[in-house]
């Protein structure tokens, strides 16, 4: 390779790490956005250490039942489940309480997050995959390609997406992990279809792109190797907040008993097992609903704090 | 415009059309027979080949589906396996339900949701823009059937304020009773969306108040407040309203979660029920209905704009 050639790309590369630098100088001045990062790493290392933390901090499995059993909260021996059925309440013992069948809600609640987690961060990745090629062949190739995908996507967004995910997951039978992330994935791809397609339409007309058609560069390596690398500040912004998203999503279908079945615990369907006792038991219920909260929380705070980082014009 | 508003309802035609097969297909594909849902559980398999040439489940499907198109158009959209009533009375029946959920809650929403978003904007990164950003994420990031049982939880059971649930019509029970059996689920949907709406019009407000013609209107020597009131707001609040529009399309075609949690008997309620059942024709008739609502506030918003931006109409 001759030198000039390895000057000029030293060039190209040089105003991107000095606006990488920038961003993150940004982004770390952002202290809410830092705590939404720090929050998810958090969860994420609770849940795939989930059988570590079980078993050396709850203590408690999350599939044991304690029908029978005893514990002692201040000095008194009381029932984890009474004669009523009904489950102890937040002790020392079971921090969160028990839920019907004396299993340990906290627990649970560690476990759920793995199954919830996994299937949003999965269904976010289906999601990008098919926004991507979709928006970027559309918009790149425009006229009737870009006119029949765009009306097809139209097409997509005319479903009540809640209603068609519903319908998908019944009509499939089966509650496979792989089958919630691919209905998810599927239902919510349009969001980042969108934005990839109308990135693309500004991005094909610039001059980099003509110079790279110029030297003799294919569709595909235009597509994806030219134009891809000048949308990962707004893909990585909308895939955070896609995730949170899903992560609403998820919980939402296995609240309605359409996603991962009990005994697993998911945070959707420990809250769909506690509805109807909540007013005797709402430790069941209040848990789950805030590790959702908090988790969704963190992703938009994340994903907010990206967008200031990377795109500047805004705020 | 003429020509304009017929290209509109041709596509609208189209989209109804591809919706409604869409949603044809994906039942046709559940392997549970509805004709042995609809003969019970000790019919010999001679009654369930009669109820099945008499439903015309032993046609193709293309048949199967151009008669519920054909039929559809007329505004029959067939009869329910379960309860053998129409299907297309029923959703009338409980689209007032609905209609109540819906407007109520996003009047909430918006004399929430705008204010918040105007005051943030005129004093960005202030405290009290601080607060509101948080109360706003929070909002987004909240599951909304959890926010429902815990609204019940502490204003209905704890306090006794609202009924548990249920729903009231104003001719049975007076207006006044109609708002009681509201307020609680009106507020958890409001909820969620009033933080979309505090985040957009903030974003909008912002955004707008960089542009040139704001700077002008200042040159200009107009008072302050009427360079908010008339140039910033004005120009800000367009996107606010399209997303208002699009909202309650798809609110129109049913909240299932809101409605499940409040057990209110509105048009998600029917779908959901109708899908547990496997009730081809009520869900048929749900999504339908529903994509009807979507795509005819798409329709609205669209000739909206074309009649305010003329650059549209010659697109």
């Amino acid at each position: 390779m001759s030198s000039t050639a390895d000057n000029s790309s030293f060039a190209a590369i040089e105003p991107t790490s000095s606006f990488r630098q920038q961003a993150w100088q940004r982004f770390r001045r952002d202290r809410l956005a830092i705590a939404g990062g720090l929050l998810i790493l958090l969860f994420i290392a609770l849940a795939s250490a989930a059988p570590l933390v079980v078993k050396y901090g709850t203590q408690h499995s999350p599939f044991q039942q304690h029908m029978m059993d005893k514990i002692t909260v201040g000095g008194k021996l009381i029932d984890v489940v009474d004669d009523d059925g009904l489950p102890v309440g937040p002790n020392r013992v079971f921090l969160f309480g028990a839920d019907l069948t004396g299993r340990d809600v906290l627990s649970r609640v560690i476990y759920g997050g793995r199954v919830s987690l996994l299937v949003a961060l999965l269904a976010t990745a289906v999601s990008l995959f098919i926004g991507l090629v979709w928006g970027t062949v559309a918009a790149y190739y425009g006229g009737p390609v870009d006119a029949t995908l765009s009306r097809l996507m139209e097409l997509m967004m005319a479903f009540p997406i809640l209603l068609l995910a519903i319908a998908l997951a019944s009509a499939m039978q089966t509650s496979s992990l792989l089958v919630v992330v691919l209905i998810i994935g599927f239902v919510n791809w349009t969001y980042i279809g969108r934005i990839v397609r109308g990135q693309v339409l500004t991005l094909r007309k610039r001059e980099f792109v003509e110079a790279a058609r110029a030297l003799g560069a294919g569709d595909l390596h235009i597509m994806f190797r030219v134009i891809l690398p000048n949308l990962m500040a707004p893909l990585i912004v909308y895939t955070t907040l896609a995730v949170a998203g899903n992560i609403l999503f998820e919980t939402a279908l296995s609240f309605l008993g359409l996603g991962v079945q009990p005994p697993t615990p998911s945070w959707g369907n420990m809250i769909r097992e506690g509805m109807s006792y909540y007013n005797v038991a709402w430790w069941i219920t209040v848990f789950p609903g805030l590790a959702i909260l908090f988790t969704v929380l963190a992703f938009n705070l994340l994903g907010d704090g990206l967008r200031d980082a990377l795109d500047p014009r805004l705020k | 415009m003429t020509a304009y508003f017929m290209r509109r309802m041709i596509w609208v035609a189209l989209l109804l059309v591809g919706v409604s097969l869409a949603t044809f297909v994906i039942f046709f594909l559940i392997p549970a027979n509805p004709a042995e849902l609809v003969a019970g559980k000790s019919a010999t398999p001679e009654m369930i080949r009669n109820i099945e040439h008499r439903l015309g489940l032993d046609r193709p499907w293309y048949v199967q589906y151009w008669r519920f198109f054909s039929n559809a158009v007329r505004g029959n959209l067939g009869f329910s396996y379960i309860t053998q009533q129409k299907v297309a009375p029923t959703l009338l029946a409980a689209f007032p339900v609905t209609i109540s959920l819906t407007v109520g809650a996003a009047i909430i929403w918006l004399a929430i949701g705008i204010p918040i978003g105007i005051l943030s904007a005129l004093k960005p990164r202030s405290l009290s823009d601080r607060i509101a950003m948080i109360f706003a994420l929070v909002g987004i990031s909240t599951p909304v059937y959890w926010l429902g049982l815990v609204l019940l939880k502490i204003f209905a059971d704890a306090l006794g304020l609202f009924p548990l649930g249920d729903y009231m019509e104003i001719s049975r029970g007076g207006f006044l009773c109609w708002i009681h059996h509201l307020v609680l689920p009106w507020f958890t949907l409001a909820f969620l969306y009033a933080g979309w709406y505090a985040r957009m019009t903030r974003t909008n407000m912002l955004e707008t108040m960089g542009e040139d013609f704001v700077r002008t209107a200042r040159a200009k020597g107009l008072p302050e407040r009427r360079v908010v009131l008339k140039h910033i707001l004005r120009n800000s609040l367009t996107p606010v309203v399209t997303m208002f529009g699009m909202d309650v399309g798809y609110l129109m075609g049913g909240a299932v979660l809101t409605e499940t949690v409040f057990g209110l008997p509105g048009i998600g309620g029917l779908a959901w029920k109708g899908i547990q059942q496997r009730d081809l024709p009520m869900v048929m008739g749900a999504v339908t209905f529903a994509a009807v609502f979507i795509i005819l506030a798409n329709l609205i918003v669209d000739l909206v704009y074309a009649v305010l931006d003329p650059r549209v109409r010659y697109r």
